[in-house]
């Protein structure tokens, strides 16, 4: 098989998670397209390596986050500014496209949810989505979106806090059962090493 | 909702977004890129990265570009004890003459601004300092009430 080929079956393998990285963290389509090649065009170049790697995935999520997160930043003086001047309820007040929830199966009805909970996601402002994005998905702890986005602490945390919930009032999530179950104690979300 | 329920919602959050699949990559993406990459292989040797260039050329760029290296050390160093410098430093100078023309009349502003700022009393320092700050914010607050009426949030 020529190299070509294998390229072509490496990027098969990959794309969809690197292209989901990329939309997850930009919210858009054209853009995450646009830095997907950028990623795959990168790994052609170190393919011989890549090819041979068991962390050829964890290479192309890193360096589609990294893209991404240079491509934001050259908007973010923009998007800090003005998120830091929007009202709390901003998101909770946005109509979104969503689909209806009148399925009865199971299963179209978990996948609404989903198609309701990725929709709200993008529909996030970047301010909130992108470290959201990096706590839950890329496993970066607080500190490390703080440090990674040259933003205090405290901003990642209320930014966090702020897509939480609009996740949350947009899915129509109760918390208080869940609370009453729990007992307090809380395994720490997976894969992160340190949390504040 | 209260704090005691943040870790909850973080929890929940966290286990709704990792049970999402991945989002299928667009069909137009594979193709993109191995017209891309098609297009990079079909460019000249000298529009693609130093990687791509042919061995042969590399080596002649690098033994180039250390002998002018070399030359321009040599040259620095020999400078002063061939007595050029002087001479050197005076041709260079010339080229650069005519910005003199400009720098004079900005400079004697800048000294007739430092001596009236030096003889005016302290309130109005004080007042146009505030006046500007002021209009700065201003601007400030103009341009977040055009943004927030541009994108209809208001």
């Amino acid at each position: 098989m020529s190299e070509e080929h294998n390229f072509e079956a490496f990027m098969a393998a990959y794309q969809d998670m690197v292209f989901s990285t990329a939309m997850r963290l930009l919210g858009n389509s054209a853009e995450a397209e646009d830095i997907s090649q950028e990623v795959f065009l990168k790994a052609y170049d170190r393919f011989a390596e890549l090819s041979q790697s068991k962390t050829a995935g964890g290479w192309l999520k890193t360096v589609a986050r990294n893209l991404c997160l240079n491509h934001l930043s050259r908007y973010r003086a923009r998007w800090t500014f003005f998120s830091d001047l929007k009202r709390e309820d901003d998101e909770s007040d946005r109509e979104f496209d969503i689909p209806a929830e009148d399925t009865q199966s199971e299963e179209a009805e978990l996948a609404d949810k989903r198609q309701l909970l990725e929709l709200t996601l993008q529909k996030l402002p970047p301010a909130q989505r992108v470290p959201l994005v990096l706590y839950h998905f890329e496993d970066l702890s607080y500190e490390e979106i703080a440090a990674r986005l040259k933003l205090s602490l405290a901003k990642v945390k209320t930014d966090i806090h702020r897509g939480r919930e609009a996740l949350r009032k947009k899915l129509k999530i109760d918390l208080e059962g869940e609370l009453s179950g729990a007992v307090g104690m809380l395994p720490p979300p997976a894969g992160r090493h340190t949390k504040s | 909702m209260n704090e005691s329920q943040e870790p909850l919602l973080a929890a929940r959050i966290d286990r709704e977004l990792r049970a999402l699949p991945v989002l299928p990559a667009p069909k137009t993406l594979a193709p993109r890129v191995l017209a891309a990459l098609a297009a990079r292989q079909q460019a000249p040797w000298w529009r693609q990265s130093w990687a791509g260039w042919p061995p042969g050329i590399r080596m002649a760029f690098l033994a180039v570009s250390l002998g002018v290296a070399g030359l321009l050390v040599i040259v620095g160093l020999q400078l002063p004890t061939l007595g050029l410098a002087t001479g050197a430093l005076q041709t260079v100078a010339g080229w650069f003459a005519w910005i003199q023309a400009y720098v004079d009349p900005v400079w004697r502003i800048m000294e007739a601004l430092w001596i009236g700022l030096k003889a005016a009393p302290p309130l109005l320092l004080w007042s146009v300092t505030a006046f500007i700050g002021l209009a700065y914010a201003m601007c400030v607050g103009l341009g977040t009430l055009g943004y927030r009426v541009a994108v209809n949030r208001i």
